[in-house]
């Protein structure tokens, strides 16, 4: 029967829509991408996701100190000295630099060996560290560990000399040191004299660094699994366990600790945790607070897979990127001869940033956890070194990287030193619940946020191996410009004004999913499923999506084997 | 509304209003297209066209812009008369085969090439015509002499290439031609109940331009039937849409 010209059969052109808004799955490149959920992405980089599920291009890098001596730094450290100031320091070409007021000041020279890792930790407002191989004499005293008091000795640091008590031993080197109960806690030990003791934890009188009994040590694992590379204070929480302080050792081939009890040799035992792994190296374990309350220690372990542990509990964190990060992991390992794999908690962002380094490009990679949503990301040309956690000089959580001979700060800026970030997602494969049935995908309508960038969309069909379609919405602020969030407000009895504070405007544009044809005209996207993959032009600019929706037509033809 | 305001018009209707999936080119076409299909329908447009016949000639190509013929005159010795229709086949018989024509037939040129040769028609050459078929007028018996030719037709709309370009058919009747443009534009969209709501509008628009030219007293092409090798005009009673007429 021929259709009635004069009646509009609505259900024939009627668009239907595919909405996303929610973004909050992360980096998913472990799943297949026909089956992935629609908030998440097999490809995202250079983003991270809000708790509302926005996607925003992440922060850029700044270069604060450059052209250090040595190419490469070896450790970073911040503190607040005895006065309450802070102190960010870099160690570089075998000196202590204090880079505080982003000017590399020497503070001290010939204070370990340049390319050994430094370790570093600070007891009463001193920083302390030690590469855990080099021991210097000064006059009669031999020292395996340097201190830094800025308040006493602001132009210099000087060796840890033992207090040479009895039963003290001459302060050793130390692979791994950190503080815990008013304790300096030694790990991987170097004693004076060259002997080693690699599965030993050593540990001073409370409050004094310069006592460290010969007797106080603790041999973990039994001398197995390789040498202990991390020495972490933790707390230990679990259901039915009343929480507990304790310190996690990991070791480097095999095995992964908890040392609970009073530093005493009467009182401390170790506890085996289960997690059938070791620790690929201990820059890469940090203590990072769980959405449940309790506290997490996260590390890269020697299967090349991030763990988790409680104390009691343990598991693996990275599933949703665990063929991605072993396989680059890999990478690092061919072409480098010994890879660093670094970390870094950023508070701002409640993040884990897990740093593997540079590809044979030259080009950093790192994965970004976020313990708020516990999602993933991959960040490139971030920052690569060693970090440090910092507070800016508003007193705000900042991150800084001893990156080559730069010292950077991250996560700051909208360039990464003048070079555009570069932030994208891309979506899996989209089927709007109509797995076999041919669709024209007609337009995107996209919310986004913006001070002027060009958004850059690309919508490929059938399994993104399909036809695409490449449309740029050209930046048009329709005379809008970036609108204050509050001018000023009325708190208590007072009047106060935010100045300088802005937000990006929302915009929503659309366009046409059209395709060139091999007839040299344009035709419509049509195929059984979708990628959609957000860009940022060359621009740059701020880059923020609210959500898009793709409008579609199904045209019911049956899916057929190709 | 000339044709870059149409163009408009279109893309307003199919709401893109920068080139993207419909180029301009496209739209023109369409737009175009949808002018020819109008007049044709209505037969708005008359022309002449006069040609001098030359002796043993029986077919002239007649201009392209031809669409319908509805009167053809013979001028002989210095008086007009009209010239009978009648099918291509019937202009082909061997009696009176030269003369002074008396009838007249129409046809499109075949896409082939021929030749006559002593062993019957040869196809000498079997080519696609590369452009529209020319519509030819034919004439019997075929003419002896040098006489004039008046042909009265409906004419084709004209090619609108230039924006500027303002269609022959009434103001109020070119948002037709729109809906018609509209309506292959929705059908590339694949919105086929849109496109059929368009073409629908076309048609209204087409079918009242036509009542005018009717109700205006416009001369029009009558339907014609054959009756055995003649073509002729029906006479007699002629439905319309107001009607009856004799």
């Amino acid at each position: 029967m021929p259709r009635l010209g004069t009646l509009k059969d609505t259900i024939d052109d009627a668009l239907k829509s595919l909405y996303i808004g929610d973004f909050s799955g992360g980096l998913n490149s472990e799943m297949d991408p026909i089956d992935l959920p629609i908030n998440a992405s097999p490809d995202c980089e250079n983003v991270r996701v809000t708790k509302g599920g926005r996607v925003i291009g992440r922060d850029g890098t700044t270069v604060r100190v450059s052209s250090l001596p040595a190419a490469n730094s070896d450790g970073a450290a911040f503190f607040y000295d005895d006065n309450g100031e802070r102190r960010l320091v870099v160690f570089n070409n075998g000196a202590l630099y204090d880079c505080t007021s982003y000017t590399a000041v020497l503070i001290q020279s010939a204070c370990y060996t340049s390319g050994n890792r430094v370790a570093a930790t600070v007891l009463n407002r001193v920083l302390y560290f030690s590469d855990g191989e080099t021991i210097t004499t000064v006059g009669s005293d031999d020292s395996g560990i340097w201190k830094w008091d800025p308040v006493n000795s602001p132009t210099s640091a000087s060796i840890l000399i033992s207090a040479g008590t009895a039963g003290t031993i001459e302060t050793p080197a130390a692979k791994c040191l950190t503080t815990y109960a008013g304790s300096l806690v030694l790990g991987r030990i170097k004693y004076v004299g060259g002997t080693y003791a690699k599965h030993a934890v050593m540990w001073s009188n409370v409050n004094d660094p310069t006592t460290i009994v010969g007797t106080n040590i603790f041999q973990v694992g039994q001398g197995q699994g390789g040498e202990i590379n991390a020495v972490v204070p933790m707390a230990v929480t679990a259901v039915g366990v009343s929480p507990y302080r304790a310190i996690f050792v990991g070791k480097s081939e095999q095995g992964i600790y908890h040392l609970k009890g009073a530093l005493t040799v009467s009182d401390l035992s170790e506890v085996l945790i289960n997690a059938p792994t070791g620790v690929l190296d201990g820059a890469t374990v940090q203590f990072i607070p769980g959405v449940d309350g309790a506290g997490y220690i996260v590390w890269l372990g020697t299967d090349y897979k991030v763990w988790f542990t409680s104390g009691v509990e343990s598991g693996e964190l990275s599933l949703p990127i665990r063929s991605e990060l072993a396989s680059a992991i890999q990478e690092r390992h061919i072409i480098h001869t010994d890879p660093k794999f670094t970390s870094v908690r950023h508070f701002k962002r409640f993040q884990y940033i897990l740093d593997i380094g540079k590809d044979e490009n030259g080009v950093s990679t790192a994965y970004v956890y976020d313990w708020d949503l516990k999602i993933w990301t991959r960040y490139k040309r971030f920052p690569s070194g060693f970090w440090c956690e910092a507070k800016d000089t508003n007193g705000q959580a900042a991150i800084y990287c001893a990156d080559g001979d730069d010292l950077q700060q991250a996560d700051t800026g909208t360039t990464d030193n003048g070079t555009q970030i570069e932030p994208y997602w891309k979506t899996g494969f989209a089927h709007a619940e109509l797995v076999d049935i041919l669709k024209v995908w007609h337009w995107i309508y996209i919310s986004y946020m913006t001070d002027d960038t060009d958004l850059v969309i690309t919508a490929t069909v059938n399994h993104g191996r399909g036809s695409s379609s490449v449309k740029t919405i050209a930046f048009d602020s329709d005379g809008s410009d970036a609108a204050s969030l509050w001018d000023e407000a009325i708190w208590d009895t007072d009047t106060w004004e935010v100045t300088n504070h802005e937000q990006y405007p929302p915009y929503k544009r659309r366009t046409r999913l059209t395709v060139e044809t091999t007839e040299g005209s344009k035709g419509l996207l049509n195929g059984y499923d979708v990628q959609v993959k957000i860009a940022q032009s060359s621009d740059g600019g701020h880059f923020e999506i609210l959500g898009f929706n793709l409008l579609y037509l199904p045209r019911g033809r049956k899916r057929v084997a190709v | 509304m000339n044709l870059g305001q149409m163009r408009l018009e279109v893309r307003r209707a199919i709401d893109e209003l920068t080139a993207d999936l419909w180029s301009d080119a496209e739209l023109n076409a369409w737009i175009n297209e949808g002018a020819k299909l109008m007049t044709s329908n209505c037969q708005q447009t008359q022309a002449i066209f006069q040609k001098t016949l030359t002796s043993g000639q029986q077919e002239y190509v007649l201009p392209d812009d031809v669409d319908e013929i509805f009167s053809v005159y013979l001028h002989n010795n210095s008086s007009n008369y009209p010239l009978k229709p009648i099918k291509p086949s019937g202009g082909q018989l061997g009696s009176a085969s030269s003369g002074t024509p008396g009838f007249f037939y129409t046809r499109y040129n075949s896409l082939h090439t021929g030749d006559h040769v002593s062993t019957g028609i040869t196809v000498t050459a079997a080519t696609l015509n590369q452009v529209e078929p020319k519509f030819v007028l034919g004439l019997f018996p075929v003419p002896d002499s040098a006489m004039s030719l008046t042909i009265f037709y409906f004419s084709r709309h004209y090619e609108m290439k230039h924006d500027g370009a303002i269609p022959m058919v009434p103001l109020e009747f070119r948002r037709g031609i729109v809906a018609y443009a509209t309506a292959l534009a929705k059908e590339k969209e694949m919105a086929y109940a849109e496109a059929d709501r368009k073409r629908q509008e076309f048609k209204d628009f087409s079918d009242r331009l036509k009542e005018k030219m009717i109700s205006e007293g416009h001369e029009m092409g009558f339907p014609c039937v054959s009756l055995d090798d003649e073509t002729v005009p029906i006479y007699g009673d002629i439905v319309i849409k107001f009607g009856t007429m004799s």
